[in-house]
């Protein structure tokens, strides 16, 4: 073989002679989320590792994202024809088995309920159903997803259209989850929305709030929470796991995994060595599944997947579910105002929204405007942890109904 | 699928789904209710008033021995019936940590709270942070 031979086969192995015009877009919009994440501040610990594994999965001719491949063979023992592995799998594929199997966000579920308070919900149990009515921007996002055919190139099936609900319900493990299961085709331009629209919880709620609310509901001052205590704590976690799974099982490995890292935050109060399992869930475990998580969602996130009509009509359908869930939480807390006589704050249902903490800030930060002397973020914490459980109930039931 | 289809779909799934998410967390907030009734402690301290209310006082029953000459009256507590002797330093330092915490423009607060360089070695901060617990309440 000549030297121009060689050189020649060379050239034809690297990527630059295999890469396609969407790969590059793709490795564009790569560094659009990486550069939304460092220099934006948009939900970092998410958007930094999606944005890096949308370029990892968008790389020609690495093979990241290949699946293994088999031949069948005749075993010479036996006589039968079996699959041998011919090649081996790239890493990331490996990597995204936690996600298809619906193993990464239950472990984040776990790490979330070891840094959750669940006091002021169980103070104030009411809030669980502001949680309830923010979920009301996944179902009618649902609906929205079914009837957007009307636009060229836009058609979502039940599956595709619950997956896109779901963002309404400010969870990434939750969407991921979903998504996951019913429309794993779409996992990467879901959790970019979902995951992008939780960075901006502080813009779009505040306008929908005022929309929604007077100024003498805004200005309510709401009663000091009563204190909980530590068997109310411990109790709370282990019923709340058999009540939901028992009623909806499609529900179970998110409620519970929430659960057990609430009940490991509680117990360390009784048994001060589990504070070595706490510290575990509340970090190192966390963060290894997120980094995970966040390239192996990314690199789902391929050319011809994302790069088309319905990637748009999901990012506006996103928007949409956000606008409508906090929307349904602040209705509901202008009914809590009526019929508890001006006690409740209809402010603290926007952050029935479950992305924590941010929606009770934002809750915390609306009132402030209103009445500088007004505290409202414990009593907002309530509705914002409530909406984690209650986004985990929806998912059962859509994953109930469609899977 | 068409359209009057996938509409009923999306109504039917939206009517079951709610009324699933709502019944659940009703059932929830039931239970919840249950248990305060069974394990609960009672109503926080908060809506109690201080027992030493100093402005109050200061009217009452005069002691023999002649009072000190009067200093202004305490500032009037607002909503939260604070303790009647909050140092002045002890409310700035509160202040600078919600505005921190809430990401807020700095406070001018009297006396004013300086920010410490957060370049301390580890055996530096142990010893802050010994200090901080130290005083904790």
């Amino acid at each position: 073989m000549s030297i121009g031979e060689s050189i020649l086969r060379f050239l034809e192995t690297m990527g630059f002679a295999a890469m396609t015009w969407q790969q590059a877009v793709m490795i564009g919009v790569a560094c659009i989320l990486i550069y939304l994440a460092l220099k934006k501040g948009f939900e970092p610990l998410l958007l930094l590792p999606i944005g890096f594994g949308v370029l990892l999965g968008n790389l020609p001719l690495a093979g990241l994202m290949a699946p293994p491949v088999y031949e069948t063979v005749i075993d010479p023992r036996t006589g039968q024809a079996v699959q041998e592995m011919k090649e081996v799998g790239g890493l990331i594929y490996y990597l995204y088995q936690g996600i298809k199997l619906g193993i990464y966000p239950p472990l984040i579920f776990l790490g979330v309920g070891a840094m959750t308070d669940f006091g002021p919900l169980i103070a104030n149990p009411r809030s669980l159903l502001l949680g309830a009515a923010a979920q009301f921007g996944i179902f009618t996002t649902f609906i929205g997803a079914l009837l957007l055919d009307f636009l060229p190139g836009i058609s979502f099936s039940p599956q595709e259209a619950a997956s896109i609900g779901i963002i309404g319900g400010a969870d990434g493990p939750t969407a991921i989850y979903l998504t996951a299961r019913l429309a794993p085709h779409l996992l990467g331009p879901v959790a970019v929305a979902a995951y992008s629209y939780m960075a901006l919880v502080p813009l779009i709620q505040p306008p929908i709030m005022k929309l929604l609310t007077t100024k003498k509901e805004r200005e309510v001052v709401m009663e000091e929470l009563r204190e909980v205590s530590r068997t109310e704590r411990i109790v709370f976690p282990i019923v709340v796991t058999a009540a939901v799974s028992l009623i909806l099982p499609a529900a179970a490995p998110l409620v519970g995994m929430l659960m057990l890292g609430n009940l490991l935050r509680e117990a360390v109060s009784m048994q001060p060595i589990l504070n070595r399992l706490l510290k575990t869930a509340q970090n190192e475990l966390i963060n290894i599944v997120t980094i995970l998580l966040g390239v192996s969602v990314g690199a789902t996130a391929s050319g011809p997947l994302f790069l088309n009509p319905r990637t748009l009509g999901i990012i506006l359908l996103g928007v949409f579910a956000f606008a409508v869930g906090t929307a349904g939480g602040v209705l509901l807390g202008k009914i809590m105002y009526r019929t508890s006589g001006g006690k409740v704050n209809p402010l603290i249902g926007s952050a029935g929204v479950s992305a924590v903490p941010m929606a009770a800030r934002v809750s915390q930060t609306v009132g402030q405007q209103y009445n500088p002397s007004n505290f409202l973020l414990m009593h907002a914490m309530g509705p914002n942890v409530a909406g984690v459980i209650g986004s985990a109930v929806a998912a059962g039931v859509l994953l109930s109904m469609l899977g | 699928m068409d359209t009057w289809e996938k509409l009923d779909i999306g109504l039917v799934m939206t009517v079951l789904g709610m009324g699933i998410v709502f019944l659940v967390l009703i059932f929830l907030s039931s239970l919840l209710g249950f248990f305060e009734r069974l394990f609960g402690t009672r109503r926080s301290p908060a809506a109690q008033e201080p027992k030493p209310a100093a402005p109050a006082a200061a009217e009452e029953k005069p002691p023999p021995l002649p009072r000190p000459p009067s200093k202004p009256a305490p500032e009037p507590a607002p909503a939260a019936a604070a303790p009647a002797a909050l140092r002045p330093a002890v409310v700035a330092a509160v202040m600078a940590a919600v505005s921190a915490y809430l990401q807020a423009e700095a406070l001018a607060l009297e006396p004013p709270v300086k920010r410490l360089p957060d370049d301390l070695s580890f055996w530096g901060r142990a010893a802050r942070l010994d200090q901080m617990m130290a005083r904790r309440l």
